[in-house]
């Protein structure tokens, strides 16, 4: 899809691509969006425009990834984006998962306990997520909050260059949970049950690689230099 | 899949390359000169596409590689649909994109020959690795090295599409190579 800007009309961007309709609630903007364009409805909500419309563009286009303009962004402004998205998937995308995988192993033949076994491969992923999550939650965002309060808006250096990003380990289990449901699924079970598990796998895979992208690339070198800056003050 | 695209029209290369990726997934090289081929490590690729003229001036190199080739065809002569796929670059582009297909569709049935089933050896191998094993105790447990065991890792992935350890002992649950107790 072509990239948006911030004249589009906001009805038109999700009419073409509902899957940000989860993004744009991050925002505190729900549906009923009427026909105003992304300008007025972030002036009305408050929201930097920039920022969101690069969101929502970095969303879309899944080759579109602006690296120096997203360093520009303000690391408190990345941290709260981050933070809503984490509520998602433990609010909802996790539950949703999960009542679909109950509902199809309830649904489906009692022989089948291959469907057992995915779950139980999900609850170890369930459980991998969550626990960044709280680390997130109680020990890095607080982190770079107060370090972004200390600096003050002083110059902090170069976003550190990380090392490459190693292959993520979420990301690596999601693709082997689809697999054995694409390619190694045996035995009887509810088809659209089924299908509601997978579309739902897929689309938490999705979140999770943008969120990916933003917390490796963008977040963790900002975060690192504003606290190597303010380590350096206190010395 | 990497696709080398060899003639001295830019335009055409260029509009090869557009048809390959939007349709196929495929970005191919370009070669505005067959010299810039050879100094690239030209046996990396896994198909050719060039005029005829090419391949008969380097056919020492290029008729070896006979099925991985397709035949660009500029001038409405008879073409030479013989020596096998061919691309007359002014037919209509349904036309193209329909040789095209079959090009690709012929790379991929000289490309699928892995035997999906496991190996006896893989499956020692995996139930090794669902059971918590490194890479050097398995090796050392069925006195092979290190670097065997990694080649049948990197097959059972190939074959079972997954990846991660954990993933591995759940497939391997699934199908009965390792009972729950084992693992847990």
């Amino acid at each position: 899809m072509a990239l948006i800007n911030a004249e589009c009309k906001l009805c038109e961007v999700i009419l073409n691509e509902p899957s940000l309709i989860p993004v744009i609630n991050r925002f505190g903007i729900v549906l009923g969006v009427g026909d105003k364009s992304i300008r007025t409805v972030c002036e009305e909500k408050k929201l930097d425009s920039e920022f969101f419309v690069t969101i929502l563009n970095t969303f879309i286009n899944e080759d579109y990834f602006p690296e120096n303009r997203l360093k520009s962004f303000c690391a408190a402004q990345i941290v709260d984006y981050l933070t809503q998205t984490n509520a998602y998937y433990q609010q909802f995308q996790i539950p949703n998962i999960e009542r679909h995988f109950n509902s199809l192993i309830n649904q489906s033949d009692s022989d089948n306990n291959n469907l057992e076994l995915m779950k139980q491969f999900f609850e170890e992923l369930k459980k991998e997520l969550l626990s960044r999550i709280e680390h997130d939650r109680t020990t890095w965002f607080p982190a770079i909050r107060v370090a972004a309060e200390s600096l003050h808006g002083e110059y902090y250096g170069e976003p550190l260059r990380n090392d490459p990003i190693e292959t993520d380990s979420l990301e690596e289990k999601l693709d082997d949970l689809k697999s054995l449901f694409i390619i190694h699924l045996r035995g009887e079970y509810d088809l659209n049950l089924c299908h509601g598990v997978i579309f739902a796998l897929y689309s938490l895979e999705k979140d999770i690689k943008q969120h990916n992208r933003i917390r490796n690339r963008i977040l963790r070198p900002i975060a690192d230099a504003m606290l190597k800056a303010c380590r350096d003050k206190k010395q | 899949m990497r696709i080398a695209v060899i003639s001295n029209h830019t335009l055409l290369n260029i509009g090869l390359k557009h048809l390959l990726q939007s349709y196929f997934d495929i970005s191919p090289a370009l070669y505005n000169r067959i010299e810039a081929l050879f100094n690239d490590n030209p046996e990396q690729f896994d198909a050719y596409i060039l005029t005829a003229d090419t391949l008969l001036a380097y056919s020492d190199f290029f008729l070896p590689r006979k099925s991985k080739i397709m035949l660009l065809v500029t001038q409405h002569e008879t073409p030479a649909e013989t020596f096998g796929p061919s691309l007359p670059v002014y037919e209509d582009e349904e036309a193209l994109l329909e040789r095209i297909e079959h090009f690709v569709e012929q790379l991929d049935r000289q490309a699928e020959h892995l035997p999906h089933d496991l190996s006896p050896r893989e499956t020692e191998v995996l139930k090794l690795v669902a059971q918590g094993f490194m890479n050097k105790e398995i090796a050392d447990q069925l006195n092979i090295s290190i670097n065997t065991v990694l080649s049948h890792r990197k097959n059972l992935t190939a074959k079972l599409g997954i990846k991660t350890v954990s993933g591995l002992s759940f497939y391997a649950m699934m199908n009965g190579y390792l009972s729950d107790i084992d693992n847990k």
